[in-house]
């Protein structure tokens, strides 16, 4: 079973973890402790979202969790990236859930980049472009937001009503030093940023070359607006509460433009 | 060789014993219905054969009766994903099926975490490592440009055929028999604009990148691996690299020039 925290009334975290060995390209060789790999799922009524799928190491768990805590709800999810971090349990969910449709900003279909067993031509899929709200899936109060960084195509999603930022591949760098800790982060203020800089850059390594007065203004546009009260990542500990969230936001920021 | 049925038709052998296969993808431009290459390569030796990048899933069953057609019998000995993104290795999975003693060969981190049953088949390789296929050779090369951290470009020196994943992406029209043209067929030569609708979805991060020292990097690149042919998965082969150059390079340009202020 993965673990199971919750982030914001309504909306878990489940998360398995692995430990870090120098193994994943998204982490700098020399990175120690357990990395937590996250799922989020938002319970609404008769409805459930769930935010990116995972590993394909660890589908067996998600899909036991799942199947306990779900019901008999109609189960959305929402691909952030068609990368196999997010999409690598998609045939095992279709397989697994006769109710279930399949989300993305992506114009590529993700059901066309995995093998489900079941036929790709019954699972129902919705595109939505950047700018969008998930209404038409069923969660209107979710905006689906063009990231600040991004190196295949990808989109963030903001939860208005928990104000919950999910950013995907960025926002990774929190993990465990201890496989015992909560996965869920609450305390402001305890995050290296050179660690934060070289976590950013394993991942986007183009910002090495990038122009930074540009890419920072990108992130001014962003968090000028929207100021979450979490933060869930894909990778790493997810940060709750609005002192810790914001913390976690003005360190990267630092670690990346100053 | 078989696998070649019409010069425009898919597969088609590029190069003595290299064979390129493709599912094209549709691409909404405006008005324009394009097609986009997603294209993988069987490259094949004396003794052994691989299969370079492994195409999109959804295409897979004709991939597979025409991969088995093309060997003619032989094994599939490695397969190199250039890098871990479903387009480019999303195939692996049935392929150890049909193929159960293949070796997947390149910058394998992440690997485990998506194919925790196939560990045994892995072989890790680096920049300058090289397959001996009997009597050719596929050098492991940096990906000069490139989306995901760990991805590698193939060369090989004999041929100078260089097969470079992402880069070098252009579209091409809806019109029977293109998906199988060299670029240097097409009926009307591919633009800048052609390729810069692939690099901005692709390769996104050239929106915040200065084009101008990653082209300089490609030439380096360039002056110490010469080339006949470039092999993209994202478009057509080019078979005058030389002639081809400027298509790529405006693209970049293109993108970060399309970048509102």
């Amino acid at each position: 079973m993965s673990r199971l925290e919750q982030l914001a009334p309504d909306l878990l975290v489940l998360s398995d973890l692995a430990e870090a060995d120098g193994q994943v390209s998204w982490l700098p060789a020399d990175a120690r402790g357990w990395e937590p790999y996250n799922e989020y799922l938002l319970l609404e009524g008769e409805r459930a979202l769930l935010v990116d799928s995972g590993v394909p190491l660890h589908g067996p768990s998600l899909i036991a969790t799942l199947s306990e805590v779900l019901g008999s709800r109609h189960l959305t999810v929402y691909m952030t990236r068609i990368e196999v971090d997010c999409l690598g349990n998609l045939a095992a969910l279709v397989d697994a859930f006769d109710r279930i449709g399949v989300v993305t900003a992506n114009p590529i279909s993700p059901i066309t980049l995995v093998h489900p067993r079941r036929s790709r031509a019954s699972v129902p899929v919705r595109h939505l472009a950047l700018g969008q709200t998930m209404e038409g899936a069923g969660f209107p109060q979710i905006d689906v937001l063009d990231p600040v960084l991004r190196t295949l195509g990808t989109s963030w999603l903001f939860d208005r009503q928990s104000r919950t930022l999910f950013s995907s591949d960025s926002f990774c760098g929190d993990l465990l030093a201890d496989p015992a800790e909560s996965i869920v982060h609450d305390q402001p203020g305890r995050l290296d940023r050179g660690w934060l800089r070289n976590v950013t850059v394993s991942k986007f390594d183009w910002i090495g070359n990038a122009v930074l007065p540009d890419l920072h203004k990108r992130w001014r546009d962003v968090f000028d607006i929207i100021a979450p009260d979490n933060l869930a990542p894909i990778h790493g500990r997810p940060q709750r509460g609005r002192a810790a969230t914001q913390a976690t936001i003005d360190a990267y920021e630092t670690a990346l433009f100053e | 060789m078989k696998a070649a049925r019409h010069a425009s038709h898919l597969p088609r052998e590029i190069a003595d014993g290299v064979v390129w296969f493709s599912t094209c993808l549709h691409v909404r431009s405006g008005d324009r219905l394009l097609h986009n290459h997603n294209s993988c390569f069987l490259i094949i030796g004396s003794k052994r054969t691989v299969l370079i990048d492994t195409a999109m899933p959804y295409g897979w069953p004709t991939l597979q009766s025409e991969l088995r057609e093309a060997l003619q019998g032989r094994k599939l000995d490695y397969i190199f994903p250039t890098h871990p993104e479903l387009p480019h290795m999303g195939n692996i999975g049935p392929l150890l099926e049909d193929h159960p003693d293949a070796l997947i060969v390149g910058d394998l981190r992440n690997y485990k975490l998506y194919y925790p049953e196939a560990t045994a088949s892995f072989r890790t390789m680096r920049t300058g490592d090289m397959l001996d296929l009997g009597g050719r050779r596929i050098a492991l090369v940096p990906a000069v440009i490139h989306d995901l951290p760990n991805s590698l470009w193939a060369y090989e020196p004999d041929a100078k055929i260089l097969f470079v994943s992402d880069a070098y992406p252009f579209t091409h029209e809806h019109e029977p028999h293109q998906c199988g043209l060299l670029a240097e067929e097409l009926p009307a030569p591919p633009q800048p604009e052609d390729s810069r609708i692939v690099i901005e979805r692709a390769l996104s991060w050239t929106r915040f990148v200065d084009p101008e020292p990653v082209i300089a990097a490609l030439h380096r690149f360039l002056e110490s691996h010469p080339v006949s042919i470039i092999a993209p998965a994202h478009g057509g082969i080019i078979a005058d690299p030389r002639g081809f150059a400027g298509v790529f390079e405006d693209g970049l340009r293109q993108v970060r020039a399309h970048v509102p202020a």
